[in-house]
């Protein structure tokens, strides 16, 4: 396999920015590496969503989450979307740019959802073709992230995880694992997720997620509106020990706790590599590895 | 094997319409039958979509209760599937629907209370501009004066109400009762603003209405002028509509760059 010709460096331990937590942010000073901003919330005129996206990006380094590339859509590219978010990362410089290993519609519709893709051969091509397009007009390498999922397809020709490795080669893209939606699709369809975990290749992966779950017995809903579960972190800790110091943060997007909550959070996941034995490298370094600063847009 | 087009097309289907011809293409878990799988996206897709109209339609939603607000979103839901990459914009049109469909088009005050909630939070994440000082406008000759083409910021709407819309929302907003209905013989107007980041609004006087409308089309302030005086009498005339102008002025209600009648565009 080859290297990915641009693997940003590690940011240590961060949260997804959600707008009840800014005041805390702004004001205090705690303890966060980094900040994930979903791109959509930004992609907006002006105002105050704006300003305190400048005020918190002088602060602190940034990553950019969407949620509707719609990548896996047999849907055009939406050109609009890509041109706004190519705007968003030219002001916010991120370290990366992600979005989901997913469709969310077609005929030029929005589900508004991260909605499931077989694993097919005609998938993974229609797949990285994309992927390379969007490379290509970004300028820059995209994270894709492994969506939660509650339906497999009859024609499934291979397993998930084989599926994102070759997607992740074809296309020369990163990584953005969610070990809680390996986790959730593992219990919905019912394969071991350890064994997703030490397949998925370590050169790609630029990014874990870590969230909470809902379970309804016979399958668990992704909702990101609760605390994270033993079992996730225990595969956190698999992980991280076969990826290294792969950033890592807490998403959570519904029920926000206050911020400390989440830094209680935080401090498990640093605890977690702490005891795997895996050393972060000093913050100091970040700031001069700007990775959006590396790449060069094609002319 | 089906083609990945056709599965997205039968897939969006289940969600739209219900449709179940996508459960061929799925199997059932270990645990679950697939039409209960299949039902956590259906569930979602729905859910989602009026959690974006709770989230910008709250007071209506205080002042509707639960059970009429949800009729109201499932119908917009079912009539107006997203166009939308961001859920900023999925509720654009529910005033406009609500102002039109029975029954609740009986009701006018629900159209209104709508109306102003989506101005509010549309001015919140506005373009920010420059606005016009009264400083740059004292440098004007005075001949210029009657050519002068001023323009709105872009974060700003004037609203006309029949009803006490803007009475129920501030209710709903201080978390009290709503007042009882009124409905006003003549139409009250609403400036909707952005001040400090945040949305606000106050009443605008017919007369000053009139005006912002006209200044809005472009009318040069000169024929403002004579449209004021015919309005509300020659006497002092011009002093009103030179109040009204600086009060948009002080509160940054007029974007930086104006014309005057002789500019080459
Ligand atoms: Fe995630």
């Amino acid at each position: 396999m080859s290297l990915p010709s641009k693997k940003p460096s590690s940011l240590g331990f961060g949260l997804g920015l959600r707008p009840p937590h800014y005041p805390e942010i702004l004001g205090g000073d705690p303890p966060i590496d980094w900040f994930e901003i979903l791109s959509e919330n930004y992609m907006v005129p002006g105002g105050q969503p704006m300003r305190i996206l400048d005020e918190i990006n002088e602060k602190y380094p940034l990553v950019m989450h969407g949620v509707s590339m719609s990548i896996g859509s047999t849907a055009p590219l939406d050109m609009d979307y890509l041109r706004d978010l190519k705007k968003l990362a030219q002001r916010v410089k991120p370290k990366w740019i992600s979005d989901h290993i997913c469709w969310t519609g077609v005929h030029g519709l929005n589900m508004h959802d991260l909605l499931p893709l077989p694993m097919t051969q005609e998938a993974l091509d229609h797949l990285v073709e994309r992927i390379k397009q969007v490379q290509d007009f970004l300028g820059q390498p995209i994270a894709l992230e492994n969506a939660s999922t509650y339906v497999t397809f009859k024609d499934d020709e291979m397993t998930e995880w084989d599926f994102i490795n070759e997607m992740a080669e074809q296309a020369d893209c990163l990584l953005l694992l969610d070990i809680n939606n390996i986790y959730v699709s593992s219990f919905n369809h019912g394969f071991d997720p350890h064994t997703y975990v030490d397949a998925i290749n370590p050169d790609r992966v630029v990014q874990f997620h870590l969230a909470g779950h809902q379970n309804n017995g016979t399958h668990i809903v992704d909702t990101h509106d609760h605390p994270v579960i033993k079992d996730v972190w225990d595969l956190y800790g698999r992980a991280i020990k076969r990826f290294g110091p792969v950033s890592t943060m807490i998403e959570r997007d519904d029920n926000i706790p206050p911020l400390d909550e989440l830094l209680e959070e935080l401090e498990m996941a640093r605890k977690i590599a702490d005891q795997q034995g895996v050393q972060f490298p000093p913050l100091e370094h970040q700031g001069t590895s700007h990775i959006s600063q590396k790449m060069e847009t094609p002319s | 094997m089906t083609s990945l087009k056709d599965l997205q097309d039968s897939f969006q289907k289940a969600l739209l319409e219900g449709d179940p011809s996508i459960l061929t293409q799925i199997p059932d878990s270990q645990r679950e039958k697939k039409e209960e799988l299949l039902g956590v996206y259906q569930y979602a897709y729905g859910a989602r979509l009026l959690e974006f109209l709770q989230t910008d339609y709250g007071n209506l939603h205080g002042y509707l209760g639960d059970e009429q607000f949800e009729a109201l979103c499932n119908a917009y839901i079912e009539s107006h599937p997203s166009h939308t990459i961001n859920a900023r914009w999925f509720g654009e049109q529910f005033p406009a629907f609500v102002k039109e469909t029975p029954p609740f088009s009986d009701m006018a005050q629900l159209g209104e209370i709508a109306a102003l909630e989506y101005a509010l939070n549309s001015v919140f994440d506005e373009v920010d501009e420059r606005v016009l000082s009264m400083e740059q406008l004292a440098e004007l000759p005075p001949e210029k004066w009657a050519g002068l083409v001023l323009q709105p910021v872009t974060a700003i709407h004037h609203l006309a109400l029949t009803t006490n819309a803007d009475e129920i929302w501030q209710a709903l907003e201080n978390e009290n009762d709503p007042p009882a209905l009124v409905q006003h013989e003549e139409t009250v107007h609403i400036l909707v603003f952005r001040y400090d980041s945040h949305g606000y609004f106050r009443p605008m006087p017919y007369e000053e209405a009139m005006m912002w409308d006209k200044m809005v089309m472009g009318v040069p302030f000169g024929v403002l002028c004579e449209l004021i005086t015919a309005y509300g009498g020659e006497e002092d005339a011009a002093m009103r509509a030179a109040g009204y102008l600086q009060g948009w002025i002080a509160s940054g209600f007029i974007a930086e760059n104006f014309k005057t009648g002789d500019d080459k565009e």
